[in-house]
């Protein structure tokens, strides 16, 4: 026994300091039903007793825990805060200095029950010392080896001890919430999302300072843009003050964000200009298409996915014709508004094995440079979309490497040879340095293309093969790295594609949109975006 | 030593087997610096008999799970994948549910204080600012200045 006894003085740390100041919340009982498993709800009123004597013992704890941690002090002020109001008996409050500023203990009794609950306020808090530390250092000596599920010595001695209290507190006016200690509070606030936390934060002062803290919304930030359909550049200049202002910017669900990335931003006065402009000489927004994930157009067949498939929300229009043999396009409409879309291949067609009607055009002279057309060409773009295969971008940890070497190696070659394509086109001194940049992260769409290419091209040899490219192909391997849990290939956000091809070193407007390409969510915006930029 | 005693606050006393004991780093760290003998019970004062009770619930149940990895930092830790039986086990009044999380925490019993905190989550989740309060009987200490421009500031996201 002397071991047990040493246990139990050794866990009575300072219960003696404080107790004349803060109050324990009570018994809460409309939030569900009893468990089965709860033997001790036996009688009614035995078992008030017993949580009336349980939350005591606990608040002692939780303000043991925040005088420790947090050099509380009793706040003045907000003790008689509601001194006014005589539904509220509040008995004690904190204020803690720490960087989760304050937290509140009340207790709150009803009219009815105001006589009896301010009764029992001063009595608890008169008699919290003695009582708590008392009956604990009664209890584990004088009712030892008691298995007995109701406790019935404990509790009588209880029942003695608090019996003009008990029944007096009201269950549904205790904010449990706010009684809990402050890095518990934290570890709940954790697990809210963003919509959460903003709700959280406008339900009372404590709460609002809590919720508002950066901490938070730096993780929220962290993890939600991996989330969000699109991701981009912030407006040049605006420094964020604290990160949630970062993250109210960036998130696509904040409408009122003027100053942030959602789409369908205000054009600039210039914007407006040049598109009226445009309107008035009847031109065409110029609109480049280039990058990798135009290459395996065996599997992916973008191009012709954008003219073709009925999903689409572009519509071919007319053919124009290109410069020096090279910058011919198809004229297309999407949502009222006019492109010349010319597509820059990096190889050719034949090496391709595409159907797609555009011409080709070789992007690079061999030697790291553009070719003098293709400089030429990027003089009159407005506007360029490098696309990329959001299947290649993706981030592979150390075990995904490990898994399987040779397919990261590719992964990584893949994301060296987009930078440098991309890096090739933007740094040519025709491009206007301010055109902006769409980067469309497209999904593998299995492949019906079938089913929409019209029939000339379709019959080629050349046209992709659904059985070839379907799910389930002669790469049936499920390989654990590339494919999420539930069997979907894993795809890159447009977070991550921002941060493969290091786009956070671009100077010029940039914004990374997620594209599936059989759905075609977001080449409406994408399209709004950049026109918007211009 | 297969089995060892714990003794709550209000002095209900437990015999519990030694593993799911020790899914609380606190009771493992007290027997392995006192070498409990099995005989005398282990106090456990913050803990009353009820809540101590719903504890070793959890930690009979849970004693052979495999310790989790650790989660990455980037992913969203998730809300839903809470499943039945701990979505049953947190199925008590809030009084009960919020003296689970203290003693989940001084306990340290990592899992079941990840189990309660999720549920206290998801509890806020969905709601208004109005209905959160009614909820936890929070009461709103905003002037109505403050009120104004708290909702200002957080109407963003109740749009969708």
């Amino acid at each position: 026994m002397s071991a047990a006894a040493g246990f139990a003085t050794s866990f009575q740390f300072n219960h003696h300091h404080h107790h004349h100041h803060h109050h324990q919340p009570a018994t809460s009982n409309h939030y569900s039903t009893h468990t089965p498993q709860r033997q001790s709800s036996g009688g009614s009123d035995e078992n008030q007793h017993e949580r009336a004597y349980r939350t005591e013992s606990s608040a002692s704890t939780y303000a043991d825990h925040r005088i420790r941690n947090n050099n509380a002090a009793p706040n003045p002020n907000r003790s008689s805060k509601h001194s006014g109001d005589p539904t509220v008996v509040e008995s004690g409050s904190y204020f803690v200095s720490n960087h989760f500023r304050m937290h509140q203990l009340h207790v709150l009794a009803s009219p009815s029950d105001a006589l009896v609950g301010a009764g029992q306020c001063s009595a608890a808090a008169s008699n919290s010392t003695t009582f708590v530390t008392n009956s604990q250092t009664t209890l584990s000596s004088s009712t030892p080896s008691h298995p007995s599920p109701s406790a019935p010595t404990a509790t009588t001695t209880l029942a003695v001890s608090s019996s003009t209290a008990s029944e007096s507190t009201n269950p549904d006016e205790t904010c449990w919430l706010l009684a809990l200690p402050h890095d518990l509070l934290h570890e709940i606030l954790l697990i809210l999302d963003a919509k959460s936390l903003a709700m959280l934060a406008c339900t009372c002062r404590a709460l609002r300072d809590l919720a508002q803290n950066d901490v938070y919304w730096k993780h929220l930030f962290r993890v939600d843009r991996h989330t969000w359909p699109h991701y981009g550049a912030p407006v040049p200049n605006r420094a964020f003050t604290s990160k949630r202002q970062l993250y109210l910017a960036y998130t696509p669900n904040n409408p009122a964000a003027v100053n942030g990335l959602h789409v369908t931003p205000k054009p600039s006065a210039r914007g407006i200009f040049k598109t009226m402009k445009r309107a008035v000489l009847g031109q065409a927004v110029r609109m480049a298409i280039f990058g990798p994930g135009l290459e395996n157009a065996q599997q992916l067949p973008v191009v012709s996915s954008l003219l073709f498939n009925p999903m689409s929300p572009l519509r071919a229009t007319r053919m124009y014709p290109g410069i020096a043999g090279v910058g011919s396009g198809v004229g297309v409409s999407i949502n009222g508004i006019v492109l010349n879309l010319m597509t820059l291949y990096r190889s050719t067609q034949a090496k391709r094995r595409t159907t797609s009607v555009q011409q080709v055009n070789q992007l690079s002279d061999g030697f790291g440079r553009l070719s003098r057309e293709m400089s030429q060409l990027c003089k009159t773009v407005d506007t360029y979309a490098f696309v990329v295969d959001a299947t290649q971008l993706i981030e592979l940890s150390a075990s995904d490497r490990e898994l399987d070497p040779e397919r990261a190696e590719a992964h990584d070659s893949y994301i060296a040879d987009a930078r440098i394509e991309l890096s090739q086109l933007l740094s040519d001194y025709n491009v206007a340095k301010d055109a902006p940049l769409m980067v469309w992260a497209v999904e593998l769409a299995p492949s019906d293309a079938s089913t929409w290419l019209p029939a000339p091209i379709a019959n080629n040899s050349n046209a992709p093969n659904p059985a070839r490219t379907a799910d389930g192909s002669s790469d049936t391997a499920p390989y654990l790295p590339w494919k999420t849990a539930s069997g979907k290939v894993r795809t890159a956000s447009a977070a991550t594609v921002a941060d493969a091809l290091e786009l956070h070193s671009i100077a010029r407007p940039w914004r990374v949109f997620s594209v599936d390409m059989s759905t075609f969510q977001n080449v409406r915006d994408s399209v709004a975006w950049s026109v918007s930029q211009i | 030593m297969s089995q060892i005693k714990l003794q709550s606050s209000d002095g209900r006393e437990f015999t519990v087997d030694a593993k799911a004991a020790k899914m609380s780093e606190t009771i493992k760290n007290m027997l392995e610096d006192l070498g409990g003998d099995g005989e005398n019970a282990i106090p456990v004062p913050n803990v009353t008999g009820a809540i101590l009770e719903k504890v070793i619930q959890y930690c009979l149940h849970h004693k052979d799970d495999v310790a989790k990895p650790e989660e990455d930092e980037t992913k969203a830790k998730k809300q839903e994948d809470i499943d039945s039986w701990d979505a049953d086990f947190c199925r008590v009044d809030q009084g009960t549910l919020f003296e689970m999380i203290l003693a989940a925490n001084y306990l340290d019993i990592k899992p079941m204080l990840d189990l309660t905190c999720k549920t206290v989550a998801n509890m806020i989740r969905g709601k208004t600012p109005d209905e959160i309060r009614k909820l936890f009987n929070i009461k709103s200490d905003f002037s109505p200045e403050e009120e104004e421009q708290v909702k200002k500031e957080n109407d963003w996201c109740e749009e969708k």
